[in-house]
């Protein structure tokens, strides 16, 4: 009784700690970004070391607590080991990132950081074997991100290749086809033996290479018109895997670059009104698209089938208020894929809402870092590539964040960075690689003179 | 500026949009929506809770306990001090939650000043408890009122109308919530008398001639010169074939609105049904809240209403006067009394007056809240003018309280199962309303003389107070 009152009051103080510690790291992102505009160097790299401190100690308080309230002896060394990792990983990363690409920004990577933390912490939270796994996907996806700087080295006109993206990206997002199973109701993903991954992960990759290279050259309307109808197949394969929430990505990142390109209201807007018809087609064609937004309407109907993973998602996020429950004082293995989509309901729950609304917010920092990268960049296809590695990340995040809180049907994609998954995390770490070598590019080469960073 | 800049920093602000739209509607779904989300049976968080915390108590507004947690030995057990006074409307916990107990299920076991517990937990070995509830509902109301159904299958609402504070709500059949555990098959299987169900606000009856009220109410709205209506009352009248009979086969002589009101005249009424059409009645109908939702947290059952413009004759003469197919709880009479009483503005019914927490700190105090208009004030006057005329010289004379004007409306129902029910509702003093109250007893017959004393007993008591 004592032991047990005294870990709670330990986790009860924490979840202030939890939420102080997310709103210095952003106060810190923010008071960086004016120390930056204003030259002040040391001070810039102050804050951002406060950044790191902050993340450490989430990682720090957060493992402890963990390893208090664990039963046995044997999961406690087990969970000291996959801290010591975790801690290992972050200053690697750190360290890695910094060296390799130089003068990139150290925001976007504290952010990324702390995201991949607070997932980690909720994923050996809920289920010690996919921390375990997830430690790996995040040494797998920072492996291969440190390789882009030499490709790109290698390779350096990217713009030239636009068919062979094309050609991989059709390949890839067909391979379910061939070699796909059904796994929670889309035929998204391949098996190779007992490795199983999403295909069309790796395909968003590829998508915003080619889109950036296709409208690099873009001259008058018929140069949309390929670009387009590639979008549209995507689109449309997606559509009949039931990856609804991957096909409105691709949708709204190809609108986004257009407009990008071509400064046109009218295509933009043409395109959302032409969206939302497909979408009431949609409705009319495909039934799991009306389970959806049945389930998003009037989940209470039918609260114990089609209407249970959200109201299980609202009930966690509503239950504990603010401050949380703390963690592992909460229920957040009742809701079904806690792990992957529904991550951040989990994170609601446990770390309270005001920690959560932190969360969106150090995904906005990510945006704003990330298009002031693509405004730098005086190369029309950079500054392509750069907003769609933004627009992957910004839309994915809403469409998953809206979906659990209900603002929006709910599509089954995952939160990047935080949820659990090997495609996910590797092609969301690959994506900030292409963002940051973008920064980096510049950076070093001084090629920027002038450039108007007021938004 | 390179022109596709621009449209960057557009993409910019329209995410930043996107995401503080994120924020502004999970805040909203944490201040308005999440505490009536949350409470569902269907969020495991509570159940698992409850092994841990000391449950809050129930109390009345004056204090007395409703519903307390007694610790026996490891075991936590639930008590109910007042017994069957308050089996309905507090409910129970031991088989399912109902009534207050579901309804504030999250309050009570929330634990508030919960470091301070905690640390007192480490000297004391004290359980956490979780916040009481304060009712609005008086306990020595609710027993006169239980006792004034002696025993007979009914229901009544007690209400204060300027706030829309429920005062008291009984239900008959009961049981004992104290030995639910031993008596559960038995209730459970009683269908003959459903002892579970909560007459008030889940029992629906048809409203029989407590529903002239509304119809009254539709003729002052649209007939211009309703005061010139009359009407020759021979105790029965023929619709195309169809027959309405008075009470009795009564006959009421020549009528005018206000008379007919008094006396309950059926055949003047119907005649007014005929006048005013299926789709007034509908409209009327469901502003007063039938076919709606109830402004009302814990279990109900919505009024029904059947009239729309395509409605056959039949049908509207036996509406107009309370028969037909219109069903109506007790507690949604009650509302829309309260709203006659004050002024046609129905306040939002309620029964948590406020949460205190385990070292007596006050919270979330509930403030009296406008729900709708109901009527306008002109035609909340007239219906209380003549409701008052109905306990001064017609149906309701044995709700007369001495140097008090009360106003009433009576109803004797035909109904199925036999007898009829006999309602009552009313409001005194009729100047500056202070309680509202809806009686029915089931099979009771004339409602003036069986619902009509137990109303003016509780009007009294409620005013002497």
């Amino acid at each position: 009784m004592l032991k047990e009152s005294i870990i709670d009051i330990l986790i009860l103080i924490s979840r202030y700690a939890f939420v102080l510690f997310i709103f210095i790291f952003l106060w810190s992102g923010y008071k960086a970004i004016i120390f930056e505009k204003e030259n002040e160097t040391g001070e810039f790299i102050n804050k951002i070391y406060m950044q790191r401190f902050m993340i450490v100690l989430t990682h720090v308080l957060a493992f402890v607590i963990l390893m208090m309230t664990s039963k046995d002896s044997v999961q406690i060394i087990e969970i000291m080991k996959l801290s010591a990792f975790g801690l290992a990983f972050i200053i690697l990363f750190m360290i890695f990132t910094s060296l390799i690409y130089k003068k990139s920004d150290p925001v976007i990577w504290n952010c990324i950081l702390f995201l991949m933390v607070v997932g980690l912490i909720m994923l050996e939270r809920i289920d010690h074997d996919l921390a375990k796994k997830q430690i790996i996907w995040f040494l797998a996806g920072t492996f291969v991100m440190i390789f882009i700087p030499l490709v790109f080295k290698i390779v350096p006109r990217f713009e030239a290749f636009k068919y062979l993206y094309l050609i991989l990206g059709w390949i890839f997002i067909l391979s379910p086809f061939i070699l796909g199973k059904e796994r929670y109701g889309a035929y998204n993903w391949i098996y190779i033996g007992n490795f199983a991954f999403q295909p069309s992960e790796i395909v968003k990759f590829l998508f915003i290479f080619y889109l950036a290279s296709a409208l690099r050259a873009y001259h008058s309307i018929k140069d949309l018109i390929l670009p387009s109808s590639m979008a549209g197949g995507y689109v449309l394969v997606l559509v009949l895997q039931r990856d609804l929430g991957g096909a409105l990505i691709f949708f709204l990142t190809f609108l986004i670059l257009v407009y990008v390109r071509t400064s046109s209201s009218l295509l933009f807007f043409g395109g959302l009104g032409g969206a939302s018809l497909a979408s009431v087609l949609a409705y009319k064609l495909f039934s799991h698209v009306q389970v959806r937004v049945q389930a998003w309407l009037n989940p209470w109907k039918e609260i114990d089938t089609k209407g249970y993973q959200i109201t299980q998602s609202l009930f966690a996020i509503g239950t504990w208020g603010w401050l949380g429950s703390g963690l592992t004082a909460g229920y957040p293995k009742h809701i079904p894929v806690v792990e992957s989509d529904f991550i951040f309901s989990a994170i609601c729950e446990e770390f309270g809402n005001l920690f959560s609304i932190g969360i969106i917010l150090v995904f906005l920092l990510i945006i704003l870092r990330g298009t002031l990268i693509a405004l730098k960049s005086n190369r029309i296809f950079y500054s392509l590539l750069a907003m769609g590695a933004v627009s992957l990340i910004a839309i994915q995040t809403f469409l998953i964040i809206g979906g659990v809180i209900k603002m929006i049907p709910l599509t089954g994609v995952t939160l990047p960075f935080i949820s659990y998954g090997g495609s996910s995390v590797i092609v969301s770490i690959m994506i900030t690689g292409i963002l940051q070598w973008i920064q980096s590019y510049y950076a070093t080469r001084e090629e920027v003179l002038e450039y108007d960073d007021s938004l | 500026m390179i022109p596709y800049k621009k449209s960057i920093k557009k993409v910019f602000w329209l995410y930043a949009l996107m995401f503080c739209a994120l924020i502004g509607y999970l805040l909203k779904f944490l201040m308005v929506d999440s505490s009536s989300v949350i409470v569902n049976t269907y969020n495991p968080r509570l159940s698992a809770l409850e092994k841990n915390i000391h449950r809050g108590e129930i109390r009345d507004r004056d204090g007395e306990v409703l519903a307390r947690t007694v610790e026996n030995g490891d075991r936590l057990i639930r008590e109910y001090p007042k017994g069957r006074d308050f089996a309905h409307v507090v409910g129970y916990v031991q088989k399912g939650k109902t009534g207050v107990e579901a309804y504030g299920n999250f309050i009570l076991l929330e634990v508030s000043d919960r470091f301070i517990q905690r640390v007192n937990q480490v000297f004391t070995g004290d359980k956490l408890k979780g916040n009481n509830i304060i009712l609005t509902l008086d306990a020595d109301i609710q027993h006169k009122a239980r006792e004034l159904l002696k025993g007979r299958k009914g229901a009544i609402v007690v209400m204060e109308p300027s706030t829309g504070k429920i005062l008291a709500m009984v239900s008959y059949p009961d049981f004992n919530p104290n030995e639910i555990d031993e008596n559960w098959a038995k209730l459970n299987q009683d269908e003959e008398n459903s002892p579970l169900l909560n007459r008030a606000s889940q029992g629906l009856y048809p409203p029989g001639s407590v529903y002239k009220i509304v119809t009254a109410a539709a003729t002052i709205e649209n007939m211009e010169n309703w005061q010139d209506f009359h009407y020759r009352c021979s105790g029965e009248a023929n619709f195309k074939g169809n027959s309405i009979r008075c009470y009795n086969s009564q006959a009421h002589g020549e009528v005018d609105l206000e008379k007919a009101f008094t006396v309950s005249c059926n055949t003047a009424f119907s005649q007014l049904g005929v006048d005013l059409g299926g789709e007034k009645m509908q409209l009327i109908s469901e502003r007063v809240l039938f076919n709606r939702d109830l402004p009302y947290e814990l279990e109900y059952s919505k009024g029904r209403f059947a009239l729309t413009r395509n409605s056959e004759e039949k049908e509207i003469i036996e509406t107009a006067i309370g028969q037909g197919k219109t069903l109506v709880s007790p507690l949604h009479m009650a509302m829309i009394t309260s709203a006659i009483a004050n002024g046609g503005i129905l306040m939002k019914p309620y029964i948590i007056d406020h949460v205190e927490t385990n070292y007596g700190r006050e919270k979330n105090k509930q403030i009296p809240q406008k729900y709708d208009v109901l009527f306008s004030p002109e035609v909340a006057s007239q219906l209380t003018e003549m409701m008052v005329r109905v306990v001064n010289e017609g149906t309701g004379s044995q709700a007369k309280i001495k140097n008090v004007t009360v106003a009433g409306k009576t109803g004797t129902a035909q109904n199925a199962s036999g007898e009829d029910h006999a309602w009552f509702v009313g409001f005194a003093p009729a100047e500056k309303p202070e309680v509202v109250v809806a009686v029915i007893i089931e099979n009771g017959g004339s409602g003036g003389r069986i619902a009509g004393p137990i109303a003016k007993e509780l009007m009294q008591m409620v005013i002497n107070q």
